[in-house]
């Protein structure tokens, strides 16, 4: 192999994507307001654990940086990393524990798998399950326990015994949408849902503003930033099972599950937008994307079932990630194949 | 393929005329012709014409000449648009000029032999910028041995964000066509592809095109050239090659030689008219200019001057950027003069200009995605940057890269992919 003496220069000055540094704003940007409503709601706890959960990554992020002696220590994902952990935790979590715990499963992912896209392990769901493993009495005291989404119409009981607030628009958006859309499909959905999807008042706060969560999902795919391929597989086959295998079974019949109380049940939108597809962690190709968000929606209907569980995709996630070298060496043998067909037509 | 709209951000103002640049007071040429040096002929003080040869390299045929006349106030080095500081002669702008003003006598180039031809291409200096600058003398005297060859000619820019080979192709068809057909006859071409923007050309009546190639065939085609990429050879052979196949029902055929619009240009110049390279045709345009402009430019002539003249910006700069936003380069130095190879010049404003900081690659898979040839940009840079293991074929694949730079335009990490499969398949 001869050597050649090219000076590489940057180019071009034109891109279809955003930079990191500017989709870490933006990702940023989009999940502002919620960090506002929570401080609205007065929901103080949960923004001291979001404040902890950002400082801990950065220092993390920081220190790794230190010792392998990169030039820049500061790294803006280390931002939304410690934002997005700090979102998923239970505002009755200890302060302390969970700085330890962050400090020191960050560092094991850091250490052990490798900096930021290097890690094939999503460092955020590391650090939930150990966060779950060590204090799982704290995740499981939550608004959304298994007698709500096993019974007939959760919305509505849950309305009736006063543990959800019923917005004044609510009933006026339900009437609009069962008339002039569900009602061309045959369905009818009864009032609350958009209360729900407002603020489920967990204490976890991903799980809480639904809506909020949707209109950032819509900010992100029309900059792109997140690609389809992931998230829509994921829903597709998370939501094909709960619709076709309901928890209520008593009430209901086989295919008639409430798939949209279970998307804003456990946060499942928050993490599939968010997390799911965290860079270094899921195949490259459109095929290995979509095989690991079909494989994705089916773990997790085993494992939260319709939004039982508010770790079960966080164990989904590491699941995921662990099949996901499977893929892609699946990926690589069919690349492989057609490679060879290129390079023979080429030549 | 992707819409051009997405590409260029700022509005692409029409241009109606090719306008004059302004003369330079010093014209700085470079002694570094395709990368080999040239031998300056003239001493410091010496007074020299418009056009004349003022450094050659006799080994390699390549001629620099002066595009003022004038005195020859320094040997320095100077900084190029190409990044590079080169070895420059000075010429500060004095006495009468050879060729501009003056008209000239067209020869009929019919009956003179190819090796002369070839011999007053390579005194002329004419380049070939399809792709990477080559000289188009040397690209046509590998072609001699062969029996029978093709040409392609492109008619617009490979970058949508130059617009000179479309406007020059608009305003100087004829001329063109001609460059094109000598072309054509020098390397005994049986046919001759003409891509043409879909929308902006008007084609020649067949009479013309009877006369000027004869028994060569011509095929005009196409191209939405609204998409990018459609300019690249492999692009321009998949045009010729559905065009041939799909439209016209006939065998597809190999191209031979590609050239752009300027290229066929400058032999038509250099050939039919006598008169060496010395001066570009020249887009300058980006956000921070109010108007778009098409100027006629002596090789040599500071940017700045050329900045100055079309009326100075409307928004504050944020860089300077010679041949195009795709592949082009940003300048160091304003003072930087006008090259052989240059087209355009693009500012953008500070507001408009992308965040170009890079990141290690985080494997989002996007350049795999969108690679028109179906290679794995990521792989093959980690692999030649990073020491990555990479099979054969993988490596092997670079081959095919066509340097059309989307994975560049889709990496969120800003790495420098197509410049490194370039290198490796340099390397190879």
């Amino acid at each position: 192999m001869k050597k050649t003496h090219r000076i590489i220069t940057i180019s071009p000055f034109t891109y279809l994507t955003p930079s990191i540094k500017n989709i870490s704003f933006i990702i940023l940007a989009v999940l502002l307001p919620q960090v506002l409503m929570l401080f609205f709601t007065k929901s103080y706890k949960s923004l001291i654990l979001i404040a902890i959960a950002i400082f801990t990554s950065m220092l993390t992020e920081v220190l790794f940086n230190v010792f392998r002696k990169q030039k820049s220590l500061f790294d803006l994902q280390a931002l939304v990393q410690g934002l997005l952990i700090g979102m998923l935790i239970p505002s009755t979590y200890p302060i302390l524990p969970f700085m330890c715990i962050l400090i020191c499963s960050l560092s094991l992912v850091k250490y052990f798998f490798g900096g930021f896209s290097f890690s094939w392990i999503n460092p955020i769901a590391f650090t939930l399950v150990i966060t779950y493993l060590l204090g799982f009495n704290f995740f499981n005291i939550d608004l959304l326990v298994l007698d709500y989404i096993t019974v007939k119409e959760p919305i509505s009981q849950l309305l009736a015994e006063g543990k959800l607030a019923a917005l004044s628009i609510d009933t006026r958006i339900i009437d609009f949408l069962n008339t002039k859309l569900f009602s061309y499909i045959g369905a009818e959905i009864s009032p609350g849902y958009i209360s729900y999807m407002w603020d489920t008042f967990s204490i976890i706060p991903a799980l809480r503003f639904g809506i909020l969560t949707l209109l950032a999902s819509i900010i992100l795919f029309s900059l792109d930033i997140i690609r389809y391929y992931i998230p829509i597989s994921f829903i597709l086959s998370y939501g094909f099972c709960v619709a076709l295998f309901p928890q209520n079974l008593q009430y209901s019949i086989f295919g008639q599950g409430d798939i949209i109380f279970a998307f804003f049940s456990s946060g499942i939108l928050f993490s599939v937008f968010f997390i799911l597809d965290w860079p270094g962690t899921s195949p490259l190709n459109p095929l290995g994307k979509i095989l690991y968000g079909l494989l994705s929606g089916i773990i997790a209907f085993i494992l939260v079932g319709s939004g039982q569980s508010t770790i079960g995709l966080m164990f989904t996630i590491l699941l995921i990630n662990i099949l996901s070298p499977l893929l892609q060496l699946f990926e690589e043998s069919l690349y492989k194949r057609k490679l060879k067909s290129l390079i023979l037509n080429k030549e | 393929m992707i819409a051009v709209a997405n590409l260029i951000r700022y509005e692409q103002k029409h241009i109606d005329f090719l306008e004059s640049a302004y003369l330079p007071h010093i014209a700085t040429i470079s002694l570094m012709q395709d990368d080999v040096y040239c031998e300056p002929e003239v001493s410091l003080g010496d007074y020299v014409q418009e056009g004349q040869v003022i450094a050659k390299n006799s080994a390699k045929n390549a001629y620099i000449h002066s595009s003022i006349p004038g005195k020859i106030i320094a040997f320095q080095k100077e900084f190029m648009p190409n990044g590079k500081k080169e070895k420059a002669v000075l010429i500060q702008l004095e006495g009468a000029f050879t060729y501009l003003g003056k008209t000239r006598q067209n020869t009929q180039w019919l009956g003179i032999p190819t090796s002369q031809r070839i011999k007053s291409l390579y005194k002329a200096s004419v380049l070939n910028t399809f792709d990477a600058p080559q000289m188009l003398a040397s690209q046509i005297e590998k072609l001699q041995n062969k029996k029978t060859n093709t040409l392609a000619l492109r008619l617009f820019n490979a970058d949508p964000s130059i617009a000179s080979d479309l406007f020059i192709s608009q305003q100087y068809t004829e001329e063109i066509l001609e460059g094109a057909s000598l072309l054509a006859d020098s390397i005994n071409a049986k046919s001759v592809f003409v891509l043409y923007a879909d929308a902006n050309f008007i084609a020649p009546n067949d009479i013309l095109i009877k006369k000027l190639f004869r028994h060569i065939d011509v095929y005009f085609i196409p191209v939405k050239t609204q998409y990018y990429p459609q300019g690249t050879l492999h692009d321009i052979s998949e045009n010729v090659e559905h065009y041939m196949t799909k439209e016209l029902k006939k065998n597809t055929v190999k191209i031979s030689l590609a050239i752009d619009a300027i290229a066929a240009f400058d032999t038509y110049r250099a050939i039919v008219q006598n008169i060496p390279l010395i001066e570009r045709i020249i887009h300058v345009s980006g956000n921070a200019f109010a108007r778009d402009t098409i100027l006629k430019v002596k090789i040599g002539t500071p940017i700045q001057t050329i900045l100055e003249e079309v009326g100075g910006f409307i928004q504050k700069p944020a860089k300077i950027i010679v041949n195009g936003l795709i592949k082009g380069r940003a300048i160091s130095n304003i003072q930087s003069p006008i090259m052989s190879d240059t087209k355009s010049i693009t500012v953008l404003s500070t507001k408009n200009f992308p965040d170009q900081t890079q990141s290690p690659c985080i494997r989002c898979g996007r350049c795999h995605q969108i690679c028109p040839v179906l290679i794995q940009p990521e792989k093959i840079f980690q692999h030649r940057i990073l020491h990555f293991p990479l099979s054969d074929d993988a490596i092997k694949s670079s081959k095919l890269c066509t340097e059309c730079a989307l994975c560049n335009m889709v990496c969120p990490s800003r790495l420098p992919l197509y410049q490194t499969i370039s290198l490796l398949k340099e390397e190879l």
